[in-house]
């Protein structure tokens, strides 16, 4: 299987024994070995998800890279994290993706079909629109943040509350809501500036970035 | 007391136990436990504080953050570093400043004429007593020794802050030259004079 590589906080190296990834265009630095590199309309799923894709906006130009070898990514001096899945789903901005394993299956997620009226809240208090990518299955991708991309574990006892504008994905058994703070300050024009977050309930692992959108 | 860890060079982790914390209105990233967030509208200084700090634009839009709990913030993807003062005293650029506990007293003081030619104002924040502070720089924060043996000449664009036993100068390296317009791009300087440490960003602003 395809294996990743953390090179530097910027780079990732993926190892290819007759495999196949799927990046995001554009993002290959360099690569050794005998690589073939095509663009990729289906990225793996079909024609259906591509239609999906098309109308969700949630659209990604990717590229694949398929052969044996060694290849580097890195897109734009955004930082890059390595993310494992195993036999899980992963929830990310298809913008936030930087590479992913062929083995994983791909699909577009209504937030309404995960958290109804309060996915949809989120998706547009966010910015980040309704509908969000899915990858299921095992393997590992590779995501980009503005600042490192942190890892902070969700367990039962322990809920973990997010600046939607420093969000970036999440995995595992997670579900999510809008949580607001708000009390007469904000009304008087003294809010403290997080007036909202998202609160992941469950068991799994939420990502965010060192910065606010 | 408040603990300040940062996490890989951009995101600062503070447990707080019951306490308060004041931090750049926004910052915040993500929390566990039970944390509430409300605007400061004094910044902890009084009236009088506040006041001040209107008139002499060494604003600071602050919030109170308070519980029990982990509460994570970050800038920008800036660097951040925290300090810990013991009955000290910290000179430093408001806007440097992330987050703070609310045990220290912070202060507008004036900071002599340099401010006019650096674009920096001509006050400065003091951060005073023993606590916690996270300060965020553009690149990693350097701490630079000053003693009576060697003055320290800081750009401004690149200045920080400082602590300890410091005087602050400006100094200028104005030749004709500078008047022809073949400047180096380094005519004016801080120089610091006495015992301490200047803090300084890679980056010049």
């Amino acid at each position: 299987m395809p294996a990743y590589r953390q090179i530097n906080e910027k780079l990732v190296e993926i190892t290819l024994d007759n495999e196949e990834v799927f990046a995001k265009r554009g993002a290959m630095i360099s690569y050794q070995g005998t690589i073939h590199f095509a663009r990729s309309f289906l990225a793996g799923g079909g024609v259906q998800e591509l239609a999906m894709r098309a109308v969700t906006n949630e659209g990604h130009t990717l590229m694949t890279a398929k052969g044996s070898g060694k290849v580097y990514y890195g897109y734009d001096g955004r930082f890059a994290s390595i993310i494992d899945v195993a036999n899980e789903t992963v929830y990310v901005e298809s913008d936030t993706l930087l590479a992913f394993d062929a083995r994983l299956r791909t699909g577009t997620m209504f937030l309404g079909n995960q958290g109804g009226i309060q996915g949809l809240v989120r998706g547009a208090v966010t910015g980040q629109g309704l509908f969000t990518t899915t990858l299921q299955g095992t393997g590992a991708i590779a995501i980009l943040s503005d600042g490192n991309a942190i890892g902070l574990p969700v367990t039962a006892a322990q809920p973990v509350f997010v600046d939607p504008n420093a969000y970036i994905g999440h995995k595992g058994n997670l579900t999510s809501g809008i949580v607001t703070d708000l009390n007469w300050k904000t009304f008087v024009g003294q809010a403290s500036g997080e007036s909202y977050q998202v609160k992941f309930m469950g068991q799994g692992t939420v990502y965010i970035q060192a910065s606010e959108r | 007391m408040s603990r300040f860890r940062v996490n890989t060079d951009r995101l600062l982790e503070v447990s707080l136990q019951n306490e308060k914390v004041l931090a750049i209105a926004g910052a915040m990233v993500a929390y566990t436990g039970t944390i509430k967030f409300e605007k400061s509208l004094l910044g902890g200084e009084g009236l009088f504080g506040a006041l001040k700090r209107k008139v002499t634009n060494e604003g600071m839009s602050l919030m109170q953050t308070s519980g029990a709990g982990t509460v994570y913030f970050a800038h920008n993807a800036t660097e951040i570093t925290a300090i810990a003062l013991a009955q000290e005293k910290l000179f430093i650029e408001s806007s440097s400043l992330l987050a703070y506990d609310a045990g220290l007293k912070t202060n507008a003081t004036f900071a002599g004429l340099r401010g006019a030619t650096s674009g920096q104002g001509l006050f400065t924040t003091t951060v005073e007593g023993s606590g916690n502070l996270a300060v965020i720089s553009r690149g990693n924060l350097i701490a630079l020794e000053v003693s009576p043996a060697h003055p320290l000449f800081v750009d401004p664009d690149a200045f920080i802050g400082y602590q300890g036993d410091i005087r602050q100068e400006f100094v200028f390296d104005v030749n004709w030259r500078t008047m022809v317009g073949q400047a180096s791009g380094e005519s004016y300087q801080f120089k610091f004079t006495g015992q301490g440490v200047v803090y300084i960003q890679p980056a010049e602003r």
